[in-house]
C-alpha cells in the first residue's frame, strides 16, 4: 500500500464499503467533521477532516499548517527517521487517508485488561518523535498497543509543531512511574540516530511549516534532542530546570 | 458495563464484513435471542469464522442467529473482541495474560502455548507446571506422594492460589523441571 497515489487511494475508497459501526465509538468524534474507516480491497482505510473548531480550540495557525497538513508532516518526518506509523495520505489541505490499524489503543487495553508492559527502546524513540514534532495531544487514546509484542504505536498526530514545547505524553508519564530503574540507562537507537543525522534543510523539507516562529521552534527542539540519551534525558527537557 | 452498541463496535472492528443491523428477541428459554444481518455472506472472512466457534449459531441468507446464556458473557465478548480484533498473535497473548478469555482459546482451537521463559505471576506458573505434569501422565495423587504435600495443596496450587517456595520447588523437582532465576 505503501506506493498507492493519492488518487488510487480515494479510488479505492469509491470501491470500498463504510464501516460506520466499527467508528462509533471513535474518541474525537465531536471534533472532527468527518471521519469514516473503508473496508477496500487493499486493507482498512480510515478518512478524516478535522473541523475548524477543532483548530479554533488547540490553536492551530492554519496559515502555517491545517491539521492535516501537520499530521502529514508527522508521518513523513516519523517514515524518514523509520519510526512505525500508519501509512497516511494527504488527499488535500483538509484532508487526510491512513491505513487503520487494528490494535486496541492504551486507553481500551487498561481499562479493560491490565497495565501497559513496555520496553525502554520503544518508549524512548516514540518520546524523541514526541519531543521533536513538538506534539500536544498525546492522551492515551492517541497511542495503540500491540501486546503482543508490547509496543505502542502512534497514532493521530496532527496537534504538533507549534511555536510552544509539547507536553509530556502519556506514555512516557507511565514508564517514569512504572520503569524507574531503566530511566538512566543509556539507549542506542537506530532512529536517535537518524535525528541526529538530520540537518536544517532536511527538517525543513520534511516539515514545510510556513510560520517562521514555528519553524525556529522546531529546529530549536531537534538541537535540544541531539543531547538525549536516556529516558531521563527526555522527561528533563519537559521539566526544565528541574534535573 | 458493556452495550450492544459496544458489542457491535467490537464485532464491527474485528471483522471485515459490514453489519447492516442487529435484532434481539426473547427466545423460548427466556433468554435474548440475536440476529445479526450481514450486507454479504461473511463466511469469506477467516476472522468471521472465529467468532463462528466463539459463538455457535445458525445461519440462514445472510443473518446469523444466536442466544447468549447469561450477560457476563457480552461483557467478555466485547473485552476479548475489542483487544484482540480476532488476530491470532493477539488471541494467544491474552489468553496467556488473561483467565477469564481461556475458555475463547479452547473454543478457537489454536496452538496455544505459554512463553515459559517469563513467568510472571502465580496463575501462570501454576498453568506450566500442571501441563508438564500431564505431559508426564502423573495424577495429583502420584504428585503428592513425590512430593510427601497433601493433595489439598497441590489442587489449590492447580486452581491458581499462593504456594509456599519450598513446595513449588518440591513439585518442579519431582516433574525434573529446573527453574533459572534471571
Amino acid at each position: 500500500m505503501a506506493k498507492l497515489t493519492n488518487s488510487q487511494v480515494l479510488k479505492l475508497i469509491e470501491k470500498g464499503t463504510k464501516l460506520p459501526l466499527a467508528t462509533q465509538n471513535y474518541p474525537s468524534r465531536g471534533q472532527t467533521a468527518i471521519q469514516e474507516l473503508y473496508q477496500t480491497k487493499k486493507g482498512r482505510l480510515f478518512l478524516k477532516r478535522p473541523s475548524l473548531r477543532n483548530h479554533k480550540e488547540c490553536q492551530i495557525n492554519i496559515d502555517s499548517g491545517t491539521l492535516a497538513e501537520r499530521e502529514y508532516w508527522s508521518f513523513k518526518l516519523a517514515s524518514h527517521i523509520g519510526l512505525e506509523v500508519p501509512l497516511l495520505w494527504l488527499i488535500d489541505q483538509q484532508t487526510t487517508v491512513q491505513a487503520w490499524l487494528n490494535y486496541p489503543d492504551a486507553l481500551q487495553f487498561t481499562t479493560s485488561q491490565g497495565k501497559l508492559t513496555t520496553h525502554a527502546l520503544n518508549i524512548f524513540e516514540c518520546g524523541l518523535f514526541d519531543w521533536l514534532t513538538g506534539q500536544v495531544d498525546r492522551h492515551n487514546a492517541n497511542y495503540l498497543y500491540n501486546f503482543a509484542d508490547e509496543k505502542i504505536i502512534l497514532i493521530d498526530s496532527a496537534h504538533c509543531f507549534l511555536k510552544y514545547t509539547g507536553s509530556i505524553p502519556h506514555y512516557l508519564e507511565l514508564f517514569e512511574v512504572g520503569y524507574a530503574q531503566e530511566l538512566n540507562k543509556k539507549i542506542l537507537s537506530p532512529i536517535k540516530n537518524k535525528i541526529t543525522d538530520l540537518t536544517e534543510p532536511t527538517i525543513k523539507k520534511l516539515i514545510p511549516l510556513r510560520d517562521n516562529t514555528e519553524s525556529e521552534a522546531l529546529i530549536n527542539r531537534l538541537d535540544e534532542i541531539k543531547n538525549a540519551t536516556c529516558i531521563n534525558d527526555l522527561i528533563h527537557l519537559y521539566r526544565k530546570g528541574k534535573k | 458495563m458493556k452495550t450492544w452498541d459496544d458489542f457491535l463496535n467490537a464485532l464491527q472492528l474485528s471483522i471485515d464484513t459490514p453489519i447492516a443491523n442487529i435484532k434481539t428477541r426473547p427466545s423460548l428459554l427466556g433468554n435474548k435471542k440475536y440476529t445479526i444481518t450481514f450486507e454479504k455472506n461473511p463466511r469469506q472472512d477467516i476472522r468471521w469464522i472465529f467468532f463462528e466457534k466463539l459463538i455457535p449459531g445458525s445461519f440462514e441468507n445472510n443473518t446469523y442467529s444466536f442466544n447468549f446464556t447469561d450477560g457476563e458473557t457480552l461483557e467478555d465478548l466485547t473485552d476479548f473482541l475489542m483487544l484482540t480484533r480476532l488476530q491470532e498473535p493477539l488471541i494467544k497473548k491474552i489468553v496467556e495474560l488473561d483467565n477469564r478469555f481461556k475458555p475463547y482459546g479452547q473454543k478457537l482451537g489454536l496452538n496455544l502455548t505459554f512463553d515459559k521463559s517469563n513467568i510472571t505471576d502465580i496463575r501462570l506458573a501454576s498453568e506450566i507446571i500442571f501441563s508438564e505434569m500431564a505431559k508426564k501422565n502423573k495424577t495429583i495423587r502420584e504428585l503428592a506422594h513425590l512430593t510427601q504435600l497433601s493433595m489439598v495443596s497441590i489442587s489449590n496450587f492447580k486452581a491458581g492460589k499462593d504456594i509456599r517456595l519450598s513446595n513449588f520447588l518440591k513439585i518442579a523437582k519431582a516433574l525434573g523441571l529446573i527453574i533459572k532465576i534471571k
